[in-house]
């Protein structure tokens, strides 16, 4: 084996660089009022630069497993040291349009590293970036209008959830980045929460009812696409909300049969569960 | 190539939501104001105590000049606040909730990423002139407001009625 590919060497180079993202952060917000401003930046934005470039050194040298460290220190601090010098010389305050900036430039740097290094942790970056840039750009641009939508962050996720899952389906057919489990889990989790949070949380009553139908629906193609896909992810996460959305609509019971309800309700609940249980199990073995 | 086509989608499907809200935002431009002034307050620092006392009949009767508040009539056809002392606010021609041409103030706050050691000002809690699907930013609470509390801003009422009147008050 490697010696780059050894998954110690891994776990001990994010345990470190999460290490130093934390030293860094303490430092900065313990002696914040204490700093003067060049210090502060050269802590910030500097420490996000200085780790890219390393980064990029170790790449080079073929220290491979290292340099993903030193790009996620810098990945993760670089929009906190933006947000720090636009914080000191922006000379406008309009937060949503430094939101929009941060997440532009973060998304701009990790790309073309992308472009000209293709790596896993830039596909990461530039997926983590985008889905920022895709929000905050939205948020920015309604703002500007006076046309009130309502739910409009369900349905930022709600779309995040259907790229997340094309994309996902993209990078598994390629086989080159193993980035298609978590695309497929973040995709799911987003679709089902935008689509139950349109429905109405809480037992349902004050949703869009043609959501709460929708939702049953997004349930079941989880389901479905667990086999054909090959995804844990979308099974586990589909099993999740079909025993919310059960449980969430047994509560009908209550209204229905009165001081009975809750006792049929607990029934009903214990039923279904040992029926998603072994829905899991079957569909567990096809994936297998 | 077949397999490109995803990628495409995964890209494209955000760009057309991004897009929609460009559209929305360029394309649907209205304006609107209502018909009716209405009163404000804004405290130096939210207690419960002061908050009892911004109701209309206690406002005029039994104010508390220990409680530090800016009292203002926002005027709707101009667009802007104006200062006023507690007493010149005609508490009886206030009304709650929405207004009788259908308008409702409510809050659209800009919430900036927490980042622990950044101080307050990008927190905003402004106010937002709503009705139907139109709303239109108003009110923006400054920084020497203590903006970073959205209970420093009080609705007093709708003034009905009178608004030439109170308009008009040196």
């Amino acid at each position: 084996m490697n010696f780059n590919q050894l998954p110690i060497l891994k776990i001990f180079n994010y345990i470190g660089c999460a290490l130093i993202f934390f030293g860094i952060a303490f430092f900065i917000s313990i002696n914040w009022a204490a700093l003067n401003d060049s210090v502060k930046i050269f802590s910030t934005f500097g420490a996000a630069v200085t780790a890219y470039f390393v980064g990029m050194l170790l790449h080079l040298a073929k220290k491979e497993a290292v340099s993903s460290a030193f790009f996620m220190l810098s990945a993760l601090v670089l929009p906190i040291g933006l947000y720090v010098v636009l914080d000191l010389y922006g000379q406008s305050a309009d937060a949503l349009k430094i939101n929009v900036i941060v997440s532009a430039i973060c998304l701009a740097v990790f790309l073309s590293s992308h472009l000209f290094l293709p790596r896993t942790i830039f596909v990461l970056f530039v997926v983590i970036f985008g889905s920022f840039f895709f929000i905050d750009f939205i948020d920015f641009t309604l703002d500007r209008g006076n046309i009130l939508l309502r739910n409009v962050s369900e349905y930022e996720f709600l779309i995040l959830g259907v790229s997340y899952i094309l994309l996902g389906y993209y990078i598994a057919l390629d086989k080159i980045y193993p980035l298609s489990g978590p695309l497929y889990f973040f995709g799911s989790i987003f679709i089902l929460s935008s689509s139950y949070s349109l429905g109405g949380l809480y037992c349902q009553t004050s949703g869009i009812s043609m959501w709460q139908i929708i939702t049953a629906l997004l349930i079941f193609c989880a389901f479905m696409l667990s086999v054909p896909l090959k995804s844990k992810s979308f099974l586990y996460v589909g099993a999740i909300f079909l025993t919310g959305y059960l449980i969430d609509m047994s509560t009908r019971f209550s209204q229905i049969f009165g001081h009975y309800g809750w006792p049929l309700m607990l029934v009903f609940a214990g039923f279904i569960l040992m029926l998603i249980g072994y829905l899991i199990y079957y569909i567990h073995h096809k994936i297998n | 190539m077949k397999k490109n086509y995803f990628l495409y989608l995964a890209i494209l499907v955000p760009l057309v939501m991004m897009s929609a809200a460009i559209i929305s935002t360029l394309f649907f431009k209205k304006e609107q104001h209502s018909q009716y002034d209405f009163a404000y307050a804004v405290l130096k620092q939210y207690t419960k105590h002061c908050d009892r006392f911004l109701d209309p009949i206690l406002l005029v009767a039994q104010w508390d000049n220990t409680c530090e508040a800016s009292f203002y009539i926002y005027d709707s056809k101009r667009n802007t606040s104006r200062l006023v002392t507690h007493d010149q606010i005609p508490a009886h021609l206030l009304i709650s909730g929405v207004s009788p041409d259908g308008y409702n103030i409510e809050v659209c706050g800009v919430t900036f990423p927490e980042i622990f050691w950044l101080d307050d000002k990008y927190y905003h809690w402004n106010r937002c002139l709503v009705r139907g699907n139109f709303q239109k930013r108003m009110i923006k609470l400054q920084q020497d407001q203590v903006s970073s509390s959205p209970n420093n801003f009080v609705f007093l009422g709708w003034i009905v009625n009178a608004s030439q009147n109170v308009r008009n008050a040196p």
